[in-house]
């Protein structure tokens, strides 16, 4: 009977390659249904497992995984430059007014100075 | 790999590296740990490889957007519920007909941590109780997949149910046992 203990267990993580062995049908009917237990709960997993089940060529998978995840890493690295660009960027239109508004002030003083 | 170099790191152990540091390389570690599992929800929704792909790279950017100005308590639940909505969206612009029951929009997205059976040691009498008064398909198929430790397709030989009602019946029985377990402790 201690066996029904798992039967309200937290979802465990499911490893990406487990779900290929599992689709790929690679696995004992043991460790199929030691997956499908760490999947019961999770319809995030479950709604994934059907997806990819539709995938016609299920060796693509992994590759259009690894696809995606190589775009992903370009994106963060492009938003990672933006964000480190922008306080430089910032600073130097601060250095130009500050300048400017010095410049100005004596240009003024100077004339003021000169033809009063 | 970067996934495997920081397995040890749990998703909201990510997210507070990044609200300390701003680095968005810890938004995308946490996010590559679902590409797979994002593909086959759009896969699954959209049925099509290529508009799944590029429904993938769009939350992503939804994704990372919001996680650059919010605090997500429970991000894999949080990355399945855009995901859904992402692919209902889609649907409603292709204007396909989902079916109510199929909406993604209409389904019970929670975190199990707040589950209460979760927390507390199950009691096995009233566990034996409850089993008895599930109705029988739902007795058979949790009795198979958790006592025997069948697998989908063993219980779909055994009892001549198709794999979906195999699932359903386990999930739906799983549902009335908690119902009736905790009607029980209110009881008692």
């Amino acid at each position: 009977m201690s066996q029904w203990n798992n039967i309200f267990k937290k979802e465990a993580d499911v490893s990406e390659e487990e779900l290929l062995q599992y689709l790929n049908q690679e696995l004992s009917e043991a460790e199929m249904q030691a997956i499908e237990e760490k999947m019961a709960d999770s319809a995030f997993h479950q709604d994934a497992l059907e997806g990819l089940a539709q995938i016609n060529n299920k060796s693509s998978i992994q590759s259009i995984t690894n696809s995606l995840n190589q775009q992903l890493s370009k994106q963060i690295s492009r938003r990672n430059k933006r964000t480190k660009k922008r306080p430089i960027q910032d600073q130097q239109w601060l250095i130009v007014v500050v300048l400017s508004v010095l410049i100005l002030s004596i240009v003024g003083y100077l004339l003021i100075h000169f033809y009063r | 790999m970067i996934n495997t170099a920081f397995k040890h790191i749990t998703d909201s152990e990510l997210l507070k590296k990044y609200q300390s540091d701003l680095n968005k390389e810890w938004l995308g570690i946490l996010l590559q740990r679902y590409t797979m599992l994002l593909l086959g929800v759009c896969m699954k929704y959209l049925k099509n490889e290529e508009e799944a792909k590029d429904a993938v790279q769009q939350i992503f950017l939804k994704a990372l957007g919001e996680l650059e100005k919010y605090p997500v308590d429970y991000p894999k639940s949080w990355l399945y519920k855009i995901a859904c909505n992402f692919c209902l969206m889609q649907l409603r612009d292709r204007k396909q007909l989902v079916s109510m029951d199929q909406s993604p929009e209409l389904m019970d997205i929670k975190d199990n941590d707040n589950d209460a059976l979760l927390t507390k040691e199950v009691n096995l009498t009233l566990l034996a109780q409850a089993i008895e008064e599930l109705s029988n398909d739902q007795k058979t198929c949790i009795t198979l997949f958790y006592l025997q430790k069948k697998s989908y397709q063993q219980i779909s030989d055994i009892t001549g149910y198709s794999l979906l009602q195999v699932k359903s019946h386990i999930q739906n029985g799983k549902r009335n046992l908690k119902i009736l377990i905790e009607k029980k402790q209110t009881v008692e």
